[in-house]
């Protein structure tokens, strides 16, 4: 392992009040968060229990029993990890979930064959050796550069679907879980062998996909303190890496960091950056105003009409629905195919295309000014697509309430008897299935889902006002959008309270 | 500490956790199993599987209950030793029944264990059954416990009963086959094989039932007082023709009245079940009682079987 010699002591923070507005510089409200940050240990000691765990859930996958509700792989991954990570860990810690993840563990570990330190590179012997230098750190296997046309979200979005639409399995079948979650394990560990850093996490594994979207809500993000400091840095260490951390694995330029998308939380920048200019923000509500591409439009479209699939599918009354989701339960191809049809249709056409023609409407009506064009469709699609951040990651909190209400009992049984060998550890093992205050899950739905529904709207008149200058073209660009989010969450209240 | 030092450290943590995470379980289990039980205590874990229709010895579990056929259990016990039975499920709801034994009935729900411990006084083999309709392989839910006094070898297995094995997989016949082969396929694939034997010869014993074993129902045409192979035909032609009361005032089969009385019994029982009758009314429930089949089979269904009872020749002796 090797150090750069004389390496410089630790960085103090910028001095200032440099916050940004509406932030609250958590570094500075509390150091020993900064201390904790800058431990090249910090995120080695959050994944490593969290890797136990996981392989603590692969093994009951496997040996414990095949009952679904009574094995801890179903209960604690699909229903009480699900339900944290949307309802907690994304809409108020952004990628958090990122920073403890197991599934690149052994990737990462064999990428810089090192679990806590860095390998620095003296800038002048960055020649010779083993492994591949990139920037000043050095890292082992092939490290290709991820194929350009790749190099976005799509492949996650169809990923993330094509998992979805196999939901009835993984949430029953032990076994499925496990194939599930050790693809994850093996996927991220080629992929570290052959590409870059965390290209797995960025571009490949499916759960990062809807993590980048829904994190542009969260209340917390790394960002540059000071950007004059930034500007006139000269070392970049944050994205070349040096003698404290890494170059920043996931690709990016934190100095340039704008959105939480593509960020996981990691604090390698917190670690490298040589003025201490990286830190942690807590801030409003959905800060990050934008989405960049039509595969970022399409994940918000995908986690809608997800949401709104499976509030169908397992909240509904109809039973053949959950029948047909149910393949292997049921044996009905023509019927699982039918489902499977019509969710990617959903998913993939109907609910685009609806939104595109509604865009197209608001676009006509708001016309342009004599002398002026309108603005180009993709812009005000993509500027009206952002309500869906809001209303998706509502819709997705709405949908798995009732879940963990009716079914957090499992949680309690698992607890004690993780595998379904018949032990009982806390004494909770034999606790009967008791759905949590269910008289309360409507009003709760709601509550949720007029909160996603006033976010979406004031994101929308946001982007109609950016766009169409002028109060009544906003109002009429931003209308048709504004009546078809409405129509989808007084759909989503016909589901839920009848 | 010397990065050196540190990255050892967390090698080492890793290792450990792995291990850890992996092993654990089976080093507690292992504990836990015989926690609490007198020295010396035997455990044996019968797992039912209705995909199977057996409770089975083997381990079940998420990796191999999906593509395995597990076979029957047949626990052999020792005279005079205790054992602890744990009774589980992997899929639905069973009942554990083995009342020779004096075991049960025992409800297994899916994912849960149950511990019953049994130190046998008696000698011999004695059946255990599913005693909660489980699927359609239910009625096969069989098996036997052998109780051998320590040091000797126990007896060999009872052979499965022909006709009996996977019942429920038993291929229909096509669309538009006499009547008597679709009931010949009911009998099978609804499993009622499995206690009135193979073509309807009985002989199944039910611990503590009146008569001791399940009735046959071969010779049902003696009890309808079809004693002329016409006859019979007659009856079962009607039967196919969609009902046994039109032929009431156009036959000349002998007491024709009586014929159909008995007719309407034997569906009444098929469609209602009865109740096993106890011999000892102190001693417990017979395992075996002739369910309801109302809803599960159609009129139609019903006048299948009795077609196909009805070509049965009766047992020899009776």
């Amino acid at each position: 392992m090797s150090a750069l010699p004389h390496a410089a002591p630790a960085p103090q923070p910028t001095p200032g009040p440099k916050v940004r507005s509406g932030r609250i510089d958590l570094f500075l409200r509390f150091p020993r968060l900064r201390w904790l940050a800058e431990r090249r240990w910090f995120q080695f000691a959050v994944v490593l229990p969290n890797l136990g765990l996981f392989l603590l859930f692969l093994s009951a996958g496997l040996f414990g029993t095949p009952v679904g509700n009574r094995n801890i792989i179903i209960v604690f991954v699909w229903i009480l990890w699900w339900f944290l990570l949307i309802s907690a860990l994304v809409p108020f810690t952004s990628r958090i979930w990122c920073t403890v993840c197991p599934f690149p563990f052994f990737g990462e570990w064999a990428q810089r064959r090192a679990l806590v330190q860095v390998r620095a590179v003296d800038p002048k012997k960055k020649k010779g050796g083993p492994g591949v230098v990139i920037g000043r750190n050095r890292y082992f296997g092939k490290n290709l550069k991820w194929p350009k046309a790749l190099s976005n979200i799509w492949l996650q979005n169809i990923g993330f679907l094509a998992l979805c639409t196999f939901s009835a399995l993984f949430l029953t079948r032990p076994i499925v879980s496990v194939i599930v979650l050790g693809s994850l394990f093996v996927i991220a560990t080629v992929l570290h062998l052959v590409y870059r850093q965390r290209t797995f996490c960025s571009y490949v594994c499916p759960v990062s996909g809807f993590l980048s979207l829904f994190s542009m809500a969260s209340m917390t993000e790394v960002r540059p303190r000071d950007l004059d400091v930034c500007q006139t840095c000269t070392d970049k260490g944050c994205l070349a890496g040096s003698d404290k951390g890494w170059g920043c694995p996931w690709l990016i330029y934190p100095s340039k960091l704008e959105r939480n998308n593509y960020c996981g939380l990691c604090m390698e920048c917190v670690k490298a950056c040589p003025h201490g200019n990286m830190t942690v923000n807590l801030r409003p509500f959905l800060s990050d105003g934008w989405l960049k591409g039509y595969d970022e439009s399409y994940k918000a479209f995908i986690m809608l009409s997800l949401a709104l699939a499976y509030s169908v599918i397992y909240l509904g009354p109809w039973a053949f629905l959950k029948d047909w989701a149910n393949i292997a339960e049921k044996h009905d191809w023509a019927g699982f195919f039918t489902y499977a049809g019509a969710l990617w249709a959903l998913a993939l056409v109907v609910l685009p295309g609806t939104y595109y023609l509604v865009v197209r409407l608001g676009r006509s009506l708001a016309g342009a000014p004599a002398g002026t064009t309108a603005p180009p469709t993709k812009d005000v699609f993509l500027g009206f697509a952002h309500p869906l951040v809001p209303l998706g990651l509502l819709a997705w909190v709405a949908f798995s309430f009732p879940l963990m209400l009716v079914n957090g009992s499992y949680i309690l049984q698992v607890l004690s008897d993780p595998f379904g060998w018949g032990w009982d550890l806390f004494h909770t093992a034999h606790v009967a299935w008791t759905p949590v205050v269910p008289w309360w899950t409507p009003y709760i739905q709601v509550a949720l889902l007029l909160t996603g529904l006033f976010f979406a709207l004031r994101s929308g008149a946001r982007h109609a006002r950016r766009l169409f200058p002028g109060g009544a073209r906003a109002l009429r660009a931003f209308a048709p959008v504004a009546l078809l989010l409405g129509g989808i969450v007084a759909g989503f209240f016909t589901l839920y309270v009848g | 500490m010397s990065d050196k030092s540190l990255e050892a450290a967390a090698t080492a943590t890793t290792a450990l956790v792995i291990a850890a995470a992996i092993g654990a379980p089976f080093w507690y289990q292992r504990r836990q199993l015989h926690e609490g039980l007198p020295p010396g205590t035997r455990v044996i874990t019968l797992t039912a599987v209705a995909s199977s229709g057996h409770w089975t010895e083997e381990a079940v579990n998420g990796e191999n209950y999906w593509r395995r056929d597990f076979p029957a259990a047949r626990p052999v016990l020792t005279l005079g030793q205790p054992t602890a039975i744990r009774i589980a499920s992997s899929d639905v709801t069973h009942v554990f029944y083995a009342p020779a034994l004096g075991i049960g009935p025992i409800e297994a729900y899916p994912g849960h264990v149950r511990e019953t411990i049994v130190t046998p006084s008696k000698a011999g083999v004695f059946p255990y059954y599913c005693t909660a309709f489980c699927g359609n392989p239910h009625f096969g839910m069989r098996g036997e416990i052998a109780v051998e006094p320590a040091g000797q070898a126990a007896p060999p297995p009872a052979p499965v009963a022909p006709g009996t094995k996977d019942y429920w997989e038993a291929p229909q016949p096509p669309a538009g086959a006499p009547l008597t082969e679709r009931g010949k396929w009911i009998f099978l694939e609804r499993g009622c094989v499995t206690c009135h034997g193979e073509g309807g010869r009985g002989g199944v014993q039910n611990f503590n039932y009146a008569r001791g074993a399940v009735p046959a129902l071969a010779g049902i045409s003696d009890r309808m007082m079809l004693y002329e192979p016409e006859d019979v035909k007659t009856v079962v032609t009607a039967l196919a023709k969609g009902s046994l009361d039109a032929l009431a005032g156009k036959t000349d089969i002998p007491h024709f009245e009586i014929a159909l009385s008995q007719y309407h019994a034997i569906r009444a029982v098929i469609q209602n079940g009865s109740v096993s009758a106890k011999k000892d009314p102190t001693g417990p429930t017979p395992p075996l009682q002739m369910p309801t089949w109302a809803g599960r089979l159609s009129d139609r269904d019903i006048d299948a079987v009795i077609a196909y009872l009805l070509t049965l020749p009766p047992p020899a002796g009776a």
